[in-house]
């Protein structure tokens, strides 16, 4: 079970781009947390498993690039930007996860400013 | 009843012969109460289930007992849940599933459901960024990706073919130019605020301030950027299979993807508020004996095109919840089909499908057309649910 929380930087950050990126303006952070992987990626009901990947591949690279160049975030010791992106890419690819399970990978390889 | 729910367990994966008689007593009203009463002491105990696939357990379990025989058939369907399929499987393997190997229930669009499985194996021997600044975030990767969500009841097989495929491709992608600190502190700052914020029941001014403050920093950030792009080059190999794995296809061609993401509205997509991504791919197919094209009479191998065009729109929001328009188009074309594949109507496939759905799962899509390797799928309406194949 993810543990979504609103005052943890990283999963803060992650639901205000999205929120962005989505034109929700209004949305609360509770709820948004399942959002489901469908969603966040702009997924179309019938397309290609190639299709979605594709998709997928997107979303975590405009993702880390909101992460390190507008939050200024940096990445986790040992980690890069390519196991980053995979281990976001690795929930976006399930179609049964949900915007809280994003939350965890972003948290373990990002570090984000004033996090301790 | 650790023990007994083990061997149920075991049981329903084969290991174990059923030993219930077939009779299904009246549910006892006295059943909830008792699983109320000591369901949670006693799944406390049983960490091989999720907690509320247990109580289910222990509720047929219970009922059975309480009328003097077993209820097979409604301990059967209990166990045939994907969540206590999917518990005894990581049990098994020690939480590390082979083969991404992952029970899941497949509905057949007239409102039945069925038993199937997943897979997903990926893995890149290759995945790196390069050439980072500029304009464009660089990747090359070599990424082996096989695919498929087969079920148990031939009918429920969601409309797809499986692919198993290994690909080398180079992307580019939208490179967000990069702020300052303070900017990053403030913006990071502004997103914990609006978080805590949102979730209050009544919004506050401030409150409102701060989202408003957040969005005007993205704006600013992105303002020289018309939206986010991603694409992708590469030559892609592999193997397409129908749903029964009967008929199988070799491939091997070069593919094309883009996506763009418009994020101000003074362009067209941006005015409609339309997120387009397109697939192409031409590949070299050469088909076994069991695919429709060869047991038509022509077994040779050809050149295809193939190409898929995915739209999505936010409409609106309905009792909370954001309604999504969806239409995606999968064509696919023999380059130079003979006479007799052409007659056979063999030569060219299309599948459209056109959905509504919710971020809660709601749905309502309309399917028409096919795909290669399945000539058997009529024009499906589904209503309900949605089932993510």
């Amino acid at each position: 079970m993810a543990s979504w929380q609103n005052n943890n930087r990283a999963h803060a950050c992650l639901w205000l781009f999205e929120m962005w990126h989505h034109d929700r303006r209004d949305a609360k952070f509770t709820p948004s947390g399942q959002w489901s992987t469908d969603f966040l990626i702009r997924s179309a009901a019938g397309e290609s498993a190639a299709m979605r990947k594709g998709k997928a591949q997107t979303h975590v690279e405009m993702l880390d690039g909101a992460f390190i160049n507008l939050y200024r975030a940096q990445y986790e010791d040992g980690v890069d930007r390519d196991t980053a992106l995979a281990a976001m890419l690795a929930v976006l690819n399930d179609r049964d996860k949900k915007l809280e399970d994003l939350g965890e990978p972003v948290d373990a390889n990002y570090r984000f400013l004033g996090e301790i | 009843m650790r023990a007994l729910v083990s061997g149920l367990l075991l049981g329903s994966l084969g290991v174990m012969g059923p030993a219930f008689s077939q009779d299904s007593p009246p549910a006892n009203p006295q059943v909830a109460s008792l699983v109320e009463t000591f369901g949670d002491a006693v799944c406390a105990g049983l960490e091989l289930l999720p907690q509320e696939s247990c109580k289910e357990v222990l509720t047929a379990a219970t009922s059975s007992s309480a009328n003097g025989a077993f209820d097979a058939a409604a301990l059967a369907d209990k166990l045939k849940q994907p969540e206590i399929l999917n518990s005894a499987l990581s049990k098994a393997f020690g939480g590390s599933v082979p083969l991404g190997l992952e029970f899941k229930v497949f509905d057949s669009g007239d409102g039945e459901s069925s038993l199937g499985v997943a897979y997903d194996v990926q893995y890149d021997f290759l995945d790196a960024s390069y050439g980072e600044g500029g304009k464009w975030n660089k990747r090359v990767a070599v990424e082996f990706d096989a695919t498929g969500n087969v079920a148990f009841e031939r009918t429920a097989n969601p409309r797809d073919f499986l692919d198993t495929t290994l690909n080398l491709s180079a992307s580019w992608s939208t490179a967000l130019p990069q702020q300052d600190l303070a900017f990053g502190a403030k913006l990071t700052q502004l997103a914990v605020d609006t978080a805590i914020c949102s979730d209050q029941e009544i919004e506050t001014e401030q409150c409102r301030k701060t989202r408003q403050d957040a969005f005007a920093m993205f704006d600013q950030a992105t303002r020289f950027l018309k939206g986010f792009q991603r694409y992708e080059f590469g030559f892609e190999g592999g193997i397409e299979s129908d749903q029964e794995f009967d008929a199988t296809q070799s491939k091997v061609g070069t593919f094309a993807f883009a996506q763009y993401d418009a994020w101000r509205r003074d362009s067209l997509l941006g005015t409609l508020k339309l997120f387009p991504a397109v697939r192409v791919s031409v590949d070299y197919v050469t088909p076994d004996d069991e695919t429709p094209r060869a047991l038509a009479g022509d077994d040779s191998s050809f050149y295809r095109f193939a190409g898929e065009v995915s739209l999505w729109r936010l409409l609106s929001e309905l009792a909370g919840t954001p309604v999504v328009l969806t239409a995606n188009y999968r064509y696919y074309a023999e380059i130079g089909a003979s006479d007799l594949v052409r007659d056979a109507g063999l030569d060219d496939y299309g599948l459209v499908t056109v959905s509504l759905s919710g971020t809660n799962g709601v749905f309502v899509s309309y399917s028409s057309g096919e795909l290669p390797l399945d000539t058997d799928h009529d024009n499906v309406v589904e209503i309900g649910w949605k089932v993510n194949f």
